[in-house]
């Protein structure tokens, strides 16, 4: 899942890109309305929901959420702000935001509101399985064969989206960006270090492993026969 | 009791109207009265010439000549306009009086020395006596005549007229009060709508205006002058606004960071490394807000203040120094030439304590904005007299200097940037600057640095 953000104030991004990111999100940030428009419309499929300051130097979140809903009505939006009479949240909401978050907020409630917002857009499919392996996102737990498995947060991530892709192949420089973030160093032989984790923790012995290797394009993990 | 408006022009229109009225009708009635009572006493003196004709004396008794003329009818009844004829000698013994007089004796007046007329009355008619002494060649005083004519009609007409004046008058005021009232309305018409409109705008719709008059009238200047008016107060209430909505940003902001940091950070056990790095952002986000509602407050109580700040002489160059050495101890890191050019008997009429503030709000920008390297230069100019304090920083673009002393107005727009603060130093600069009547200007070249220059009220005392 990735997201992008748009905040000025450092302090505040710093600390929601590593809370969202403990919880397996791959976070961008733009520091500025112009960069974070030109982030939101340049890499648009790339992103699964935005975070919007409203007040931006330069360009502001409204604006930034008007353009990118021109270009896509789906991806959801929620406006991250200060602002806080029923007005600015009426108006907020009519410019195409799906929520809106008053600063200062809860860290929990953000995350809870990410999650309804995503949980949405799949139709509210939130839990994906292959074989005996089972994801839960709500419970954020991993079971094989109903037996509780402990993921880091990356493998956490990684596996949900490759169960995402289930039957497709996922390329290496879309997991990537997808799973880490857009500034992450384009070695991408980390996907391969965290795919033998997955397979140490989720893998029968004597039977084939959960995902497929696509050498030199990727992984995937097979629909069931 | 409380009167409207234009029930009080209506009354103080009609007590006028009232009084001028009462003056017109006294004087038609006067007139009339005279006029009427000059007829009369005309046909008296002819009376009294033709019987004049007919008297003579022997002696001092008087002798009468009958006259067939006093045979005439007006003479005998007392029905139609008749005439009254009456002599009587000195000692008031009747000599001789008209048939209609009947029994009747006009009252003997034994001093009259020159005629006179009277109203009387006879027998319930109302008549109009003239009496004349009557003389011999000497003028010796031998007995009295009195005529009497009937004024009866005059009167009746007078009567008329007095009674037709009593009745319009109130009328008249009445109908004038209620005339003067409807008029009055009429002409306050525009004022009325004026109220109106003015109640109706209150804090909710305070951008409406009120709708001219169709004349360029007096009402239309009130109406422009009452817009002008709320166009001031609509733009302070939008100042207020938007900086209550600043200042509420401002504060928002290091909370929501100290939070969401905090609230990240035990999540999950971490390295005590970790908590350390974290807790010092969250003390200077902290510090961050004290500072920022230091500000606020301090532009608060200059805000509220009333009048100027008694001025004194400064010294100038020991209060630069330890404004220096205060910028200095906050910003340790900063590296590059400071020099001062102030003489050491160098003074300005100001607030000695303010005007440290305006110093160390300034040099602070200065120490901000310097970069390695460049030069910040404090320089004193006696002719002025001026201090200005130059820096070689970034410099301002020229969009942005109107705003610069603006309450929460930041040049580089960017809360990201390495650059602390709110944006309240320069408007506590521009507020303090005014109440010691220093007037601050500033210039700036982009890339070449930015100079502020304070020019003090010239020394009155040396």
């Amino acid at each position: 899942m990735r997201i992008l953000l748009v905040e000025d104030e450092s302090s505040i991004a710093n600390f929601i890109k590593e809370g969202l990111e403990e919880e397996g999100f791959a976070i961008d940030v733009a520091y500025n309305g112009k960069e974070g428009l030109q982030m939101a419309l340049g890499y648009l499929e790339e992103y699964d929901l935005l975070l919007l300051d409203w007040m931006l130097p330069g360009l502001n979140g409204i604006e930034i959420c008007r353009q990118v809903r021109k270009e896509n009505p789906q991806i959801p939006i929620i406006f991250l702000t200060a602002k806080d009479t029923v007005d600015d949240v009426v108006f907020g909401l009519e410019t195409g935001a799906n929520d809106y978050i008053r600063k200062p907020f809860a860290f929990d409630e953000l995350l809870a509101r990410i999650r309804v917002l995503l949980r949405t857009r799949d139709g509210g499919h939130h839990n994906f399985t292959s074989g005996d392996i089972e994801m839960d996102l709500d419970a954020h737990q991993v079971t094989v064969a109903g037996e509780k498995v402990e993921l880091t947060q990356k493998e956490f991530a990684l596996l949900e989206y490759l169960l995402r892709n289930k039957g497709r192949v996922c390329r290496r420089t879309r997991i990537i960006e997808k799973v880490w973030d857009i500034h992450f160093s384009h070695d991408t032989s980390v996907i391969d270090v965290y795919i033998n984790f997955l397979r140490k923790k989720l893998d029968r012995p004597g039977q084939p492993s959960f995902v497929e290797t696509l050498r030199g394009v990727g992984y995937r993990i097979n629909e069931e026969q | 009791m409380k009167l409207r408006f234009r029930d009080r022009i209506a009354l103080f229109n009609t007590l006028a109207t009232a009084v001028a009225t009462l003056l017109v009708f006294l004087a038609v009635y006067g007139v009339v009265y005279y006029s009427a009572f000059q007829h009369l006493d005309q046909d008296i003196l002819n009376e009294q010439e033709e019987v004049a004709a007919n008297l003579h004396w022997k002696g001092d008794s008087l002798i009468i000549y009958r006259m067939p003329e006093w045979e005439e009818n007006e003479h005998q009844q007392v029905e139609v306009n008749p005439t009254f004829l009456q002599a009587v000698d000195i000692n008031g013994q009747l000599v001789f009086r008209s048939a209609n007089l009947q029994s009747e004796y006009f009252l003997f007046h034994p001093n009259l020395e020159q005629p006179r007329f009277l109203n009387s009355q006879i027998n319930g008619k109302r008549i109009r006596l003239g009496q004349f002494p009557i003389r011999n060649e000497a003028g010796l005083i031998l007995g009295q005549l009195t005529i009497g004519v009937s004024r009866e009609e005059s009167a009746i007409v007078l009567n008329n007229l007095r009674f037709t004046l009593l009745i319009t008058f109130p009328l008249v005021l009445v109908v004038l009060y209620f005339a003067t009232s409807l008029a009055a309305a009429k002409g306050i018409a525009p004022v009325q709508q004026l109220i109106n409109a003015a109640s109706g705008i209150d804090d909710s719709n305070i951008e409406t205006r009120l709708p001219l008059p169709a004349h360029r009238d007096e009402l239309y200047q009130l109406a422009t002058t009452i817009n002008e008016l709320l166009g001031r107060i609509e733009a302070g209430m939008r100042r207020e606004k938007q900086f209550t909505a600043d200042a509420s940003h401002e504060l928002r902001t290091p909370l929501s960071a100290i939070r969401g940091t905090l609230e990240v950070l035990i999540r999950r056990q971490r390295e005590p490394g970790h908590y350390e790095e974290k807790i010092r952002q969250v003390i200077l986000e902290v510090d961050r807000m004290g500072q920022l509602l230091s500000q606020l407050l301090q532009l608060a109580r200059l805000e509220t203040r009333p009048g100027q700040f008694p001025l004194e002489t400064v010294a100038l160059a020991p209060l630069v120094k330890e404004a220096l050495a205060q910028a200095g101890r906050a910003f340790p890191g900063k590296r590059f030439q400071v020099s001062v050019h102030i003489p050491s008997d160098a003074v300005a009429m100001a607030d000695r304590s303010s005007l440290f503030i305006i110093l160390d709000n300034l040099l602070n920008n200065a120490f901000k904005y310097s970069r390695p390297g460049g030069t910040l230069e404090i320089s004193w100019d006696a002719e002025a007299p001026s201090l200005a304090i130059a820096d070689q920083g970034p410099g301002i673009p020229p969009e942005h200097l109107p705003h610069l002393f603006d309450r929460f107005y930041r040049a580089d727009a960017s809360r990201n940037s390495s650059v602390p603060g709110a944006g309240l130093g320069l408007a506590i600069v521009k507020k303090l600057a005014l109440l010691q009547q220093i007037r601050v200007e500033v210039h700036s070249t982009v890339e070449a640095g930015t100079t502020f220059r304070l020019f003090f009220p010239s020394d009155t005392l040396s």
